[in-house]
């Protein structure tokens, strides 16, 4: 049977009702469901000429449906689960044009952030689509009815939708 | 070089020590990677933050308008304290939700999906980048003086050697290097400047010792129009004055990097908060400085320098060439970062988008290196050979940049009809205006400031052209009703939505509804 790689949720289902509930005691929050947001992630090891030697790992994530890029901080823990959920999107990058965006994002966030003499070499180290876990709410409030949100399982950030 | 030269140099090498310190840490670490951000705290986030902002012209544009003009100058810093919070309160709230709808993650992106064109986002990064290098110049001037000043040698070899000397420091950096030098130089910095305000203060008597002082001096100091009445029943320019600062954050070329967390964390939140603290704090001491260089230093040469002179006035040699120093280096440090911004948005939105789509990397990072070379070159030629005043230069560099920008964010969510012709012909035509107004001094025929005259322009641009070309889609006219409608959410739950989940959310609607649309057709 196919897996998956996901990340473990970091807030609970109860912690998604108390993180939003905070705002305003008089809405109501239900958390409906959580759905799966593909990424691709992308590690590699750096190595640049300057006159202190900069070198180590950067990595980042790919969007697996509108190709955003976007850096990240530590080594994430993935763990394996059934192919199965109907609660998962799609993936809509290719691979091939995912690592391309990576190599490129990667490139520029260097060039632009560190300070380097050489152009620096980049080499993929690692590499694999995952699924980032995101909860689905809705916020509701009698005077205004209702609005729904998708909160990061994993941060705990919220945006609505 | 006399001993201040020497401090400097000791300073600059304690930095390069921190820098490979630093370095070496940084590439031991397997689990945290590079550029992330969760090796540096809150606090030596918001330092570094800090340290950015505080550029040549808070050290000697700002207190050379409060030297020359009095308490005039003050309109500027209200504009740029409330600056903030117009934009939060008034603009903000709609453009925001737009952004969201939108999915875009920086304001430039944002005109390109509002007004559906990809001009809109050349001609932008164009104009960005003349006002990057405007406000670099701004800059070389500064450190030029600073350096003079610390070495005892001609403004000219001064201009040469600081530049070199930062450029060599902060190619040598790494990243982790240099947010740590940023940290230590950034609370020298804060302490030096709350060092020298708090003496100062004292030293006059306080703000009514300050005042008395002023009026006995020349009473037309303490006026709002300005010294001698300069600006007198001028509110063209009284209005240019607080606008020009307070609109500045919403054009200002951001180079968004996104990041993602693969823990909880909330380091950079917290390093905004504490940074825009202590924004609002500076905001003001560097005017005040001004004055009291007025009663305090009354025979200055050049008003740019009352700070520095101020330093040396209440501080043993020692401690004034330090605070110089890490002026000194901040100053370039700001310009540095500014030319690597300038430099990635030509060789990424212009070269690589428009130009030549498959560049290499190296290619592209060429292109880059290439606009900040030649911007460097021609910042040392313009500060030596014209020499310009850097409020004056800073002037100009916000004032072209919010006459390119203003009137098309206003545009985007208050006009329906608004379309990327009238969003050219407001950006190009803003920019242009204030630019012939600046350079044939237009202002003193006509009373009119130049960015109020590149505001009135762009408003006719926008105006006019949006009556030609074809009219905004159905999908953005949708979107324009939905940010119209009023917002859901309560004032905190709104500042705490993360923007760059903006992509996420676009598509996760879609799925829903997709998925809704499916289940509708199945019954």
């Amino acid at each position: 049977m196919n897996t998956i790689l996901t990340q473990e949720p970091e807030f609970a289902e109860s912690d998604v009702f108390r993180g939003l509930k905070q705002y305003d005691r008089k809405a109501n929050v239900y958390v409906r469901q959580l759905l799966f947001y593909p990424y691709y992630f992308f590690e590699f090891e750096l190595s640049a000429k300057s006159l202190l030697k900069l070198s180590g790992k950067i990595a980042c994530t790919i969007d697996g449906i509108s190709g955003k890029e976007a850096i990240i901080d530590m080594k994430p823990a993935f763990s394996t689960c059934f192919n199965e959920t109907a609660d998962k999107l799609s993936v809509q990058v290719e691979e091939m044009e995912a690592r391309k965006i990576a190599e490129r994002f990667v490139f520029q966030t260097i060039s632009q952030k560190t300070k380097f003499i050489s152009i620096p070499s980049l080499k993929i180290s690692d590499c694999s689509l995952f699924y980032r876990p995101f909860w689905l709410a809705e916020y509701i409030l009698k005077e205004k009815g209702k609005q729904q949100l998708i909160v990061d399982a994993i941060s705990g950030s919220y945006h609505p939708l | 070089m006399n001993l201040d030269g020497i401090i400097f140099v000791i300073y600059l090498a304690t930095l390069l020590g921190i820098g490979l310190w630093f370095s070496r840490k940084s590439s031991q670490s397997t689990e945290l990677y590079l550029l992330g951000g969760r090796s540096l705290g809150p606090a030596v986030t918001a330092m570094t933050m800090q340290t950015t902002s505080m550029s040549g012209y808070m050290f000697m544009g700002a207190p050379a308008l409060a030297f020359q003009y009095g308490w005039y100058a003050l309109w500027y810093a209200i504009g740029d304290a409330g600056g903030s919070i117009i934009n939060l309160s008034v603009l903000g709230k709609r453009m925001r939700r737009m952004s969201e709808l939108l999915g875009a993650l920086s304001p430039i992106e944002y005109l390109e999906k509002r007004f559906e064109s990809s001009a809109v986002r050349i001609v932008g990064s164009i104009i960005a980048i003349v006002f990057l290098f405007a406000y670099v110049f701004a800059q070389f001037i500064a450190a030029g003086k600073a350096m003079s000043t610390l070495t005892g040698f001609s403004y000219e070899a001064s201009l040469i050697i600081g530049v070199s000397v930062i450029i060599i420091y902060t190619v040598a950096g790494g990243y982790l290097a240099v947010a740590y030098t940023s940290f230590v130089q950034g609370i020298i910095m804060v302490a030096g400047v709350v060092g020298i305000g708090a003496l100062a203060y004292f030293h006059v008597g306080g703000l009514t010792g300050l005042n008395t002082a002023l009026e006995q001096t020349d009473p037309t100091y303490l006026s709002i129009w300005g010294k001698d009445l300069a600006f007198y029943g001028q509110w063209g320019v009284v209005l240019g004055a607080i606008l020009i600062f307070s609109i500045v954050y919403m054009g200002l070329p951001h180079v968004v990097v996104r990041h993602m967390s693969m823990q909880s964390t909330k380091t950079v939140k917290g390093a905004i908060l504490i940074s825009a603290l202590w924004n609002q704090f500076f905001i003001f001491v560097p005017y005040i400085l001004g004055l009291i260089g007025i009663i305090v230093l009354p025979n200055i040469g050049d008003p740019e320098m009352v700070i520095t002179e101020l330093a040396y006035t209440l501080f043993p040699g020692f401690f004034a060439a330090i605070l110089l120093s890490a002026i000194m280096s901040a100053v370039m440090s700001t310009a540095d970062s500014i030319l690597m911004q300038a430099g990635t948005i030509l060789s990424r939105d212009v070269y690589q988008r428009f130009i030549n789509k498959k560049a290499s990397m190296k290619n592209t990072v060429l292109v880059s290196r290439l606009c900040i070379l030649s911007g460097g070159i021609a910042g040392i030629i313009v500060a030596i050979y014209q020499p310009p005043s850097i409020f004056g230069l800073v002037i100009f560099a916000v004032g072209t940049l919010g006459n390119c920008f203003l009137v098309p964010y206003l545009a985007s969510v208050y006009s329906k009809k608004a379309n990327h012709i009238g969003c050219l012909c407001a950006m190009i035509g803003g920019a242009a205006t204030n630019i012939l107004w600046t350079s044939m001094n237009f202002e003193a025929v006509t009373g009119l400031d130049a960015f109020l005259a590149g505001l009135l322009v762009s408003v006719l641009g926008m105006a006019v052209g949006s009556r030609f070309g074809r009219k905004p889609s159905q999908p953005i006219i949708d979107i324009f009703e939905q940010a119209k409608s009023n917002r859901y959410f309560s004032k905190k739950f709104e500042q705490n939505i993360a923007r760059n989940l903006a992509p996420e959310a676009k598509n996760i609607a879609q799925f829903l509804g997709d998925e809704k649309e499916s289940l509708r057709n199945s019954h």
